[in-house]
C-alpha cells in the first residue's frame, strides 16, 4: 500500500476514533519498511495537525454562522430590511461563500421564522418584509454562485379560481423557492382547468392552491375533481389561506391531500410528498 | 325585556335577564327571498325584507342594514366582484400607485349607488325596528381600508418604507380615509343606525407588529371614532388578544373578538372599560351541526356571560353562506337554555 493511501487509512481511523485499527495501520507501515521516522511525520504528525485544524475551522464556523445567523433572524424579527442586506455584505467580504450564507446563515434563520408563524408569534407584515428581503439577497447570491443550484422539484401554485389576493400566494412561492423548488406561478384566479393543463405539460406532482374567502375554496372540491377525471391521481393537491387556518379540517373535506399555515410549513409537505 | 334593554343592560355590565346574541347574517336574507345574492344586494326593499324574515325566523336581537363591508370602496371609484355562494370581494383596486392620491377629490359615500341603498336599508330597518331590535350600520376603519383600495401588499411596503418617504404619504391617506369614514359613519347613524361596526382587519394582531398598532392604527381609530357622532362597535377581524391593553383608549364600547382570542382573559382585562363579543369560529361552523352549536355557545356562555359586559356571537364579518339553518337556531336558542339552567341552579 503507498504511503498516500496508509495516511487516509489513519487519518480516516483516527477521526472516526478506532484507535485499534490506527495502531493497526502503523504496525503495516512498519512492516512494509517504512521507517520509523517517515511513521512519525508523514502518517502520525501530519493526521494530527490535520485534525487539529478541522477541529478549529470546525468551531470557527460554527460559532460564526450561528452568531450571525442569528443576527439576521434578529433584522428581520425588528423588520431592520438594511441590517440584514449589510449583514450579508459583511459575510461576502469574509470570504464566505455564497452557498454558506444561504444554507448556514439565511436558511436557519428562516427556519425560526417559520417556528415563529406556526406558534403565531410573528405578523403578517413582519413575515412579508422577511420574504420580501431575503427573496432580493437571495436573487444577488445565486448571482455570484458558479452554477445555479440543483432544483429539488417542481411544482405548481397559483390563487384559487375567483380570487384575487396574491399576497399569501406570493409568499408561499416566496418560501418554496427559498428552499430549492422550481415554481410555476399561475397568478390569481386560476380556472381548474389551467391547473390541470399546467400539472400535464410540466409533468408535475404536487399543486399548491391559496384562497382568502372560503366560497373561493370551494372551487378546490372540482379541482380535485377533474384531477381524478383526468386520471391524475398521482398528482397532490395542498390549500392554504386564512380559511384553512380557522379549520385546520376544512382541506380534508374540500379533497385536498393537504395545508399548511405558512409558506415554510408548505415547503415541508412538499419534501414529504415528493419524498426529499 | 326586549333586545336593545337586554344589549343595554349588558353594555352597563349587569346580567340581562338574558344574554343578547348576535350572529352576523349578512348574506342569508337571500336565501329567505330565493334570490341571488347579487340581485338581493341591488335592492333595499330586498334587504329590508331578507332581514326581516331572518329576524323573525331566529329571534336574534339585531338587524344589519349593511350588505357587507366591501361597498366602501365604491366611494373611491372601487369596484364590486359577485358571487354565487359568498360575499362579493373588491375588483378593480381604486389606486394604482401612491401618486394616484394627487389627483383623487375628496371621496364622497353619495357617489356610491351601494352606500345610498345602505342609508335607505337603515332607514327602511329603522321605520320597522326601532327602539326593539338593535340596526347595526358599519364602515371599514381608516387604517384598513387602504388595503382595499391599492392592496395590502403596497400598505405593508408603505408601513415599512424610511419615515421621510412614508410619513407625508401616510398621513395624507390616513386623512382620506378617515374623513369618509366619518362622514359615512355619522350618515348611516342620522339615518337610523344604533350602532356602526368599524372592521379594522389591518390593525390587528394577525397583520401588525404591537408598535406599529401603538404609531399608525391607534392614533386614527382613536380620533375617528371620537367624531362619530354615535356608538362605535369595534371589530379588529383578525386576533387582538396582544394589544387588549391599549383597546379601551379607543373610545369604543364593545370589541368583537377573533375565537383565537382567549375571551375569558380579554374580558378580565377590559370589564368595566368594555364589553366583548364573539367568539365562535365562524369557519368551522360550516361543518357544526346542532348539537355541537350548542356545546360550543353553552361553553362559551359559561366563561363569559356571567356579571354581563359579553354578547354571544360568532367572530369575524359574518356568517358563511354554508352555514346551516339549525346551527343558527342552535346559537339563538343557547342563550335561553343557558338562562334556564342558571336559574335552575339558583
Ligand atoms: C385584514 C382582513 C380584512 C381587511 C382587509 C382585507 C383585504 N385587503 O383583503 C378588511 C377589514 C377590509 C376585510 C374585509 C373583508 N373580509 Co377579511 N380578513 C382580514 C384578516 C384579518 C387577514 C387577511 C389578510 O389580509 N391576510 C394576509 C395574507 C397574506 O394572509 P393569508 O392569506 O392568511 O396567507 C398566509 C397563510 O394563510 C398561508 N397561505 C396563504 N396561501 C396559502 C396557500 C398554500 C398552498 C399554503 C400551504 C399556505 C398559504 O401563508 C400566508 C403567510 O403566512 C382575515 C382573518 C385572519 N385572521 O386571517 C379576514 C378574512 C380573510 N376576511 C374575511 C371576510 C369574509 C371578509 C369580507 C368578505 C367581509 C364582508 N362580508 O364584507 C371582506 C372582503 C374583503 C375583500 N378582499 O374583498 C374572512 C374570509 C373567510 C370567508 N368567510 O370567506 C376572514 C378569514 C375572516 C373570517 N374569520 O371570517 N378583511
Amino acid at each position: 500500500m503507498d504511503s498516500e493511501l496508509l495516511y487516509s487509512k489513519f487519518y480516516q481511523s483516527l477521526k472516526e476514533e478506532r484507535y485499534l485499527d490506527a495502531k493497526g495501520i502503523i504496525y503495516q507501515a512498519h512492516q512494509q519498511g517504512m521507517p520509523a521516522g517517515h511513521i512519525l511525520v508523514k502518517l502520525v504528525n501530519r493526521a494530527l495537525d490535520q485534525m487539529q485544524k478541522s477541529i478549529q475551522s470546525q468551531a470557527v464556523q460554527t460559532v460564526d454562522f450561528s452568531s450571525e445567523s442569528k443576527k439576521y433572524f434578529e433584522c428581520l424579527v425588528a423588520a431592520d430590511r438594511n441590517g440584514a442586506k449589510q449583514l450579508i455584505d459583511e459575510a461576502l467580504k469574509n470570504q464566505i461563500v455564497p452557498s454558506d450564507i444561504m444554507h448556514k446563515i439565511i436558511t436557519p434563520a428562516m427556519d425560526d421564522i417559520g417556528r415563529l408563524q406556526s406558534k403565531e408569534e410573528i405578523s403578517l407584515s413582519q413575515i412579508y418584509l422577511a420574504s420580501k428581503t431575503t427573496e432580493e439577497i437571495l436573487e444577488k447570491l445565486i448571482s455570484l454562485m458558479p452554477s445555479k443550484p440543483q432544483g429539488i422539484g417542481k411544482v405548481l401554485l397559483g390563487s384559487a379560481f375567483g380570487d384575487y389576493h396574491s399576497m399569501g400566494r406570493k409568499l408561499v412561492g416566496a418560501s418554496l423557492r427559498f428552499y430549492g423548488f422550481d415554481v410555476i406561478d399561475l397568478g390569481m384566479s386560476v380556472p381548474n382547468e389551467k391547473f390541470v393543463e399546467y400539472a400535464l405539460k410540466e409533468n408535475i406532482n404536487i399543486i399548491f392552491v391559496s384562497a382568502l374567502l372560503l366560497h373561493t375554496a370551494e372551487h378546490l372540491k372540482g379541482l380535485k375533481q377533474l384531477l381524478i377525471e383526468k386520471k391524475l391521481h398521482h398528482v397532490k393537491l395542498v390549500a392554504g389561506g386564512a380559511p384553512f387556518n380557522f379549520d385546520k379540517e376544512l382541506y380534508r373535506r374540500l379533497g385536498c391531500d393537504a395545508t399548511a399555515p405558512h409558506g415554510i410549513a408548505a415547503v415541508q409537505i412538499a419534501k414529504d410528498l415528493l419524498g426529499k | 325585556m326586549d333586545s336593545l334593554d337586554r344589549i343595554l343592560k349588558t353594555l352597563c355590565f349587569k346580567e340581562p335577564e338574558m344574554v343578547p346574541v348576535l350572529p352576523v347574517l349578512l348574506l342569508q336574507g337571500a336565501k329567505e327571498l330565493k334570490l341571488s345574492i347579487r340581485e338581493y344586494f341591488s335592492k333595499h326593499e330586498n334587504i329590508i325584507e331578507g332581514q326581516t324574515l331572518l329576524v323573525q325566523k331566529y329571534g336574534h336581537d339585531g338587524v344589519y342594514g349593511f350588505p357587507h363591508v366591501v361597498e366602501d370602496v365604491e366611494a373611491f371609484g372601487g369596484e364590486l366582484m359577485y358571487f354565487e355562494s359568498g360575499p362579493p370581494s373588491v375588483g378593480k383596486m381604486a389606486w394604482r400607485s401612491w401618486s394616484d392620491l394627487d389627483k383623487i377629490k375628496m371621496p364622497s359615500f353619495s357617489s356610491s349607488p351601494t352606500m345610498m341603498r345602505t342609508l335607505k336599508t337603515i332607514e327602511g330597518l329603522a321605520s320597522r325596528f326601532k327602539g326593539q331590535k338593535l340596526i347595526v350600520g358599519a364602515a371599514i376603519a381608516p387604517f384598513s381600508l387602504p388595503s382595499m383600495l391599492i392592496g395590502t401588499e403596497p400598505w405593508f411596503e408603505l408601513l415599512w418604507e424610511d419615515e421621510l418617504i412614508r410619513e407625508p404619504i401616510l398621513n395624507k391617506v390616513l386623512n382620506i380615509t378617515k374623513n369618509l369614514c366619518v362622514s359615512w359613519c355619522n350618515a348611516q347613524i342620522q339615518a337610523g343606525a344604533d350602532v356602526v361596526v368599524l372592521a379594522d382587519g389591518i390593525a390587528s394582531a394577525t397583520c401588525i407588529m404591537r408598535n406599529q398598532f401603538e404609531k399608525y392604527a391607534l392614533p386614527v381609530i382613536k380620533d375617528t371614532i371620537h367624531a362619530i357622532e354615535g356608538t362605535v362597535v369595534y371589530e379588529p377581524v383578525g386576533h387582538i388578544e396582544p394589544f387588549v391593553d391599549l383597546l379601551p383608549q379607543i373610545g369604543s364600547g364593545l370589541v368583537i373578538l377573533e375565537h383565537k382570542d382567549n375571551i375569558k382573559k380579554c374580558k378580565e382585562a377590559l370589564y368595566g372599560k368594555m364589553s366583548v363579543m364573539g367568539n365562535l369560529n365562524n369557519i368551522e361552523i360550516l361543518r357544526w351541526d346542532k348539537e355541537i352549536a350548542l356545546q360550543k355557545c353553552l361553553a362559551l356562555l359559561n366563561q363569559v356571560a356571567p356579571g354581563g359586559g359579553f354578547i354571544l356571537s360568532t367572530q369575524g364579518p359574518e356568517i358563511p353562506w354554508g352555514t346551516s339553518d339549525e346551527v343558527i337556531h342552535a346559537i339563538v336558542e343557547s342563550v335561553k337554555i343557558w338562562q334556564k339552567t342558571r336559574s335552575a341552579n339558583g
